[in-house]
């Protein structure tokens, strides 16, 4: 029987939700390979109300069909089919556990990775995450990150790290292309100085 | 002088002895393991075999299962469908040198995938995600390596919507989020 502890230890993918207007409640989904939870927040004029959390095993799911319902409206039919399919045993990509899926990405370059973010919300999700990010970072500059860059992920995300980098490079990389394109006119004038 | 029954005992014991040795000699020669899969099946594998899995090496260190006879290990974590491939396939690389070490920074290679084994994986996704657990709760890394290889390769210099036709996954996207999702992945144009 899944506990509570089960949900950090085999982390899938968190989701975050707002209720469709006119209602403001909040919604926060986890998902682990053999339960669930969900944290609600309902906001409401009367009374305060404390959020709730629901923990739910996997096998419970597939038989409620009140709160599948309530899975799907919130957040959406293709989280309801990707926990549907971890409950019935259907291994797909995305619901791999956490380390063996960032093991397939370790062999992927950076734009395989924006593509597979492209796809659709539960893989934005799964590769917008810090261990992809600083994954990808140490494999693109092919180093470890200095203390400063490790600072830079801390504030703003391995993600905007790598990015920021990345764009840093490409500026001293064209600058220096172009110093290279005007060196030649340099060296000119100089010979026809020397000619004189 | 001894008795004709202490007599007997000795040539007993000496009988046993020799017994145990040849049952010994004879496992040496032909050690065996039970392997048992999930839905009760049970696989009689060669023990140097059965040892590319650290998982089943440790077990059988652990435990001390080499003396003992007709000992089944149960894996209640792979279906009996997946433990025959993965047995075919550690059968198969029985006499390779252990995979080297990992080096995390250096660049990862996807082209490297033997014919056989290209053949070998020709299976349908579903399996192939199977294997890839089995070969991490097993522990055997050549086979950890060579799957996830194959589901990079599937993944490998396609568009979004090619990869979203290679694995079935469905786009919930809205028309102006994908537009959104898009521009906000375009930093990275390697050469």
């Amino acid at each position: 029987m899944p506990k509570i502890q089960d949900l950090k230890r085999s982390l899938l993918l968190q989701l975050y939700a707002r209720a469709s207007a006119p209602c403001r409640d909040y919604y926060g989904l986890t998902i682990a390979e053999s339960c669930i939870s969900i944290n609600a927040w309902k906001i409401t004029h009367g009374p305060h109300v404390t959020p709730k959390q629901k923990f739910c095993p996997l096998e419970d799911v597939t038989q409620d069909k009140f709160l599948q319902e309530e899975i799907k409206n919130i957040f959406g039919a293709t989280i309801l089919e990707y926990i549907l399919d971890l409950a019935n045993n259907k291994r797909k990509l995305e619901n791999l556990p956490t380390h063996l899926f960032l093991n397939v990405l370790r062999y992927l370059k950076i734009n395989d990775v924006l593509n597979l973010i492209q796809t659709n919300k539960i893989f934005y999700e799964l590769c917008n995450t810090d261990s992809v990010w600083c994954m990808m970072f140490t494999k693109v500059l092919n180093r470890s990150p200095s203390p400063d860059e490790k600072r830079m992920a801390f504030d703003y995300g391995w993600r905007e790290a790598l990015k920021r980098r990345m764009t840093y490079i490409r500026k001293v990389f064209n600058e220096n292309k172009m110093k290279m394109k005007k060196q030649p006119a340099v060296h000119a004038k100089k010979k026809t100085i020397k000619a004189k | 002088m001894p008795t004709l029954g202490t007599y007997k005992l000795q040539v007993q014991e000496k009988l046993l002895q020799v017994a145990r040795l040849v049952n010994k000699c004879f496992k040496t020669q032909m050690p065996n393991i039970k392997l048992q899969s999930s839905d009760g099946e049970t696989f009689e594998v060669d023990v140097e075999i059965a040892k590319c899995s650290v998982t089943i090496k440790t077990m059988l260190e652990d435990l001390g299962m080499d003396d003992e006879e007709e000992e089944v290990v149960p894996l209640p974590n792979v279906n009996s469908a997946i433990l025959r491939k993965v047995i075919q396939w550690a059968t198969y690389h029985k006499d390779d040198p252990p995979p080297p070490e990992d080096d995390e920074n250096k660049e990862k290679r996807t082209d490297d995938i033997s014919s056989w084994d290209a053949d070998f994986l020709k299976v349908d996704q579903g399996t192939l995600f199977e294997l890839i657990l089995a070969a991490n709760y097993l522990d055997i890394k050549g086979l950890l390596d060579v799957t996830c290889k194959t589901v990079a390769n599937m993944i490998k210099g396609k568009a979004p919507e090619e990869i979203r036709k290679t694995f079935n996954i469905k786009n919930d996207f809205t028309a102006s989020e994908e537009e959104q999702v898009r521009k906000e992945n375009e930093w990275c144009e390697e050469k």
